[in-house]
């Protein structure tokens, strides 16, 4: 059969992309290639970039209220076309299908916030700040917005920002990451079948010419952007500060999951699984170092024989079985990446208590074994490795040991990273102490991904986050608006 | 099989209610006093299905252990004879049903104590459908006699 190449959707149309290169959209777990997409030049951007610039002014125009009526029928959409978006992320990513309707879960939060933009995005005002003299406030879009994104969570991420553009009034460009460009192709169908003005949200595929395009474009007033922190701090921060864009830059990751000798383990571990090896390690919420606080070596054992027996024991295959439990990498280049750092992990002296290398696939079905990996569980690491500093992104679980609460504190503070932690204690003055002091943006209390919802803004410190505002909830309300300040009198 | 992802137990709820509600359909046309009471355990079979997707589409999210969901569950703990072909009584068709019934009762059971992750809302259908079909188990043997 055929494959298709992908069209970019700009100004309400499929057009063909003016690229020389195209790349091979292949399912991970069965290595079949599902697309093309191109890699779309400064030509395809500036046609996207004038599209939303045209529709701005109508755009802005066009009352709150008429605006968030095309978000409920996009929610509506979704919500009919649930499995099919479900399905399309398990193809092109990899993830179980658990995971992808829950991923479509949250990108339909998303909507479904942003249709309370008429609220959301009032003002405040107050009357006679002098006598006769009324001052207010009251929050604009700016113009054309954008996103770049990353390959781990195809359909959810764009969607923490356009819905609250496009609300508030803007008009936003979408650039998949090319490895998962179906999910968002998806997502431009149901965008079509809403009846958008033209312009009003486009999608260009592309790599690293496209992002650059954006990035570099006069008429672009912000930024967003999901990925890795040298690209995220380097190029996306460094470029928008030169043109004068808004961004928020969410990067990359190091999450300490602290379990403390008192926890639940029973309840603990379910959580815990899902935090270190759901979406195959591959978010920038995952566990990646398990720091066990314990002053007894029994307990400690107990912990880390525990967590590595309920890795060992989790079913690798392809995500569309629903009896699986995690899929492959997302790409080959991924698992050799994530192999390289368990070779550095035993170069520099931790032991490899699992090896996930050693592939095991849970079903009958034969596939190539490209981008698999089973779980890994490192031990006796310490703090200054590369394995417990760098983000592995990939199916590896470190554990670590710390005598006492605040020397695990202090561990999580030595990383460069700030965007997630967890603790997992039935003590209410260690949890207390934890989110009180840990220096980290989204913080979790026996919950292992604490992914905030869409109401709230997703944190981030540090080295994972560059920018003022984050993305969802108020923050990406305001992120979205000007604030003018009207001061009034009628003689 | 092993169950213990959440759409995995979906699954196997939906097979469950499913082929019980068939078995009431074709029960309800055998025995004419049983009828009233066979379809509306049908229509209910249906109605549990939906109240469980609801709960599960509703709450699935990319950040809760949808994939560890539950602890170990067997299929095969929990198959149920629907065959009518060995039925002749009305206390053999019955008894088919009351044996139905205590194990899809069952399954809820063991499921909604199974329930190892945060996703606490498909518990509590689990237990409340466990309720529903141990009603019928006690409905089922008030008129067996």
């Amino acid at each position: 059969m055929a494959v298709t190449t992908l069209k970019n959707f700009i100004d309400g149309e499929w057009v063909d992309a003016h690229a020389q290169e195209h790349l091979d959209v292949i399912n991970p777990a069965r290595g079949e290639v599902l697309a093309r997409v191109p890699l779309s030049t400064r030509e395809d951007i500036d046609r996207a970039v004038a599209s939303s610039k045209r529709a701005f002014e109508e755009w802005r125009n066009t009352p709150p209220l008429a605006r968030v009526r095309y978000l409920f029928r996009l929610k509506e959409l979704m919500e009919d076309r649930f499995d099919e978006l479900a399905k399309v992320q398990t193809r092109e990513h990899g993830k179980t299908i658990d995971e992808s309707r829950g991923e479509t879960r949250r990108g339909i939060e998303q909507v479904e916030v942003a249709t309370g933009i008429p609220t959301l995005m009032q003002g405040y005002n107050l009357e006679d700040i002098a006598s006769g003299i009324d001052e207010h406030c009251i929050y604009q879009p700016l113009g054309v917005f954008c996103h770049i994104a990353p390959f781990n969570f195809p359909f959810m991420v764009p969607l923490w920002f356009m819905p609250y553009a496009i609300a508030t009034g803007n008009t936003f460009i979408i650039k998949p990451s090319p490895r998962v460009p179906l999910s968002q192709t998806k997502l431009m169908e149901l965008i079509e079948e809403i009846d958008l003005p033209p312009g009003v949200v486009n999608m260009v595929h592309g790599a690293n010419e496209a992002s650059n395009a954006l990035l570099d474009h006069p008429d672009i007033e912000g930024v967003t952007f999901v990925g890795s922190t040298p690209i995220g701090r380097d190029v996306v921060y460094k470029k928008c500060g030169e043109t004068g864009k808004r961004v928020i830059a969410q990067c990359g990751a190091k999450n300490f999951i602290v379990c403390m000798d008192d926890c639940d383990l029973e309840k603990s571990l379910p959580g815990l699984m899902t935090s270190f090896f759901g979406n195959t390690g591959q978010r920038c919420l995952a566990g990646a170092n398990l720091l066990v606080v314990s002053e007894d070596e029994r307990s400690y054992k107990r912990i880390v024989d525990a967590f590595i027996e309920a890795a060992a024991n989790i079913r690798v295959g392809d995500g569309m079985d629903e009896a699986v439990q995690m899929g492959p990498l997302q790409n080959a280049a991924a698992k050799q990446r994530v192999i390289s750092y368990i070779e550095t992990g035993i170069r520099e002296g931790a032991t490899l208590a699992l090896d996930g290398r050693n592939v095991k696939l849970f079903g009958s079905d034969p596939l190539p074994l490209d981008c698999f990996l089973n779980p890994s569980v490192f031990i006796n690491c310490t703090p200054n490795m590369t394995i417990a500093r760098e983000e592995i992104f990939g199916p590896v679980a470190c554990v670590l040991r710390a005598r006492t609460l605040t020397e695990a504190i202090a561990m999580i503070h030595s990383v460069p990273f700030g965007n997630s932690a967890a603790i997992y204690t039935s003590s209410g003055k260690a949890a207390r102490e934890f989110r009180h002091e840990v220096r980290c943006g989204n913080v979790g209390i026996n919950v292992g991904i604490p992914a905030p919802m869409a109401f709230f803004p997703f944190g981030g410190m540090k080295d994972s986050f560059f920018g003022a505002l984050h993305g969802q909830g108020k923050d990406a309300i305001r992120f979205f608006t000007e604030c003018k300040v009207v001061i009034e009198r009628w003689f | 099989m092993e169950l213990t992802t959440a759409s995995g137990i979906i699954n196997f709820v939906e097979a469950l209610e499913d082929t019980s509600a068939k078995f009431y359909e074709s029960a309800a046309q055998r025995h004419g006093p049983l009828t009233d009471i066979f379809i509306s355990f049908a229509k209910e079979n249906k109605k549990n299905v939906q109240a469980v997707k609801r709960a599960y589409y509703s709450v699935i999210s990319d950040a809760l252990e949808a994939c560890f969901s539950f602890g170990t569950l067997l299929t095969t703990s929990y198959e149920i004879n629907v065959g009518l072909d060995d039925v002749v009584t009305r206390n053999e068709l019955l008894q088919r049903a009351i044996d139905i019934e205590n194990t899809i009762h069952a399954f809820y059971k063991k499921g909604g104590e199974s329930v190892v992750s945060h996703i606490e809302d498909i518990a509590r259908i689990f237990k409340r459908l466990a309720r529903t079909h141990e009603n019928r188990v006690s409905k089922l043997r008030d008129l067996k006699g």
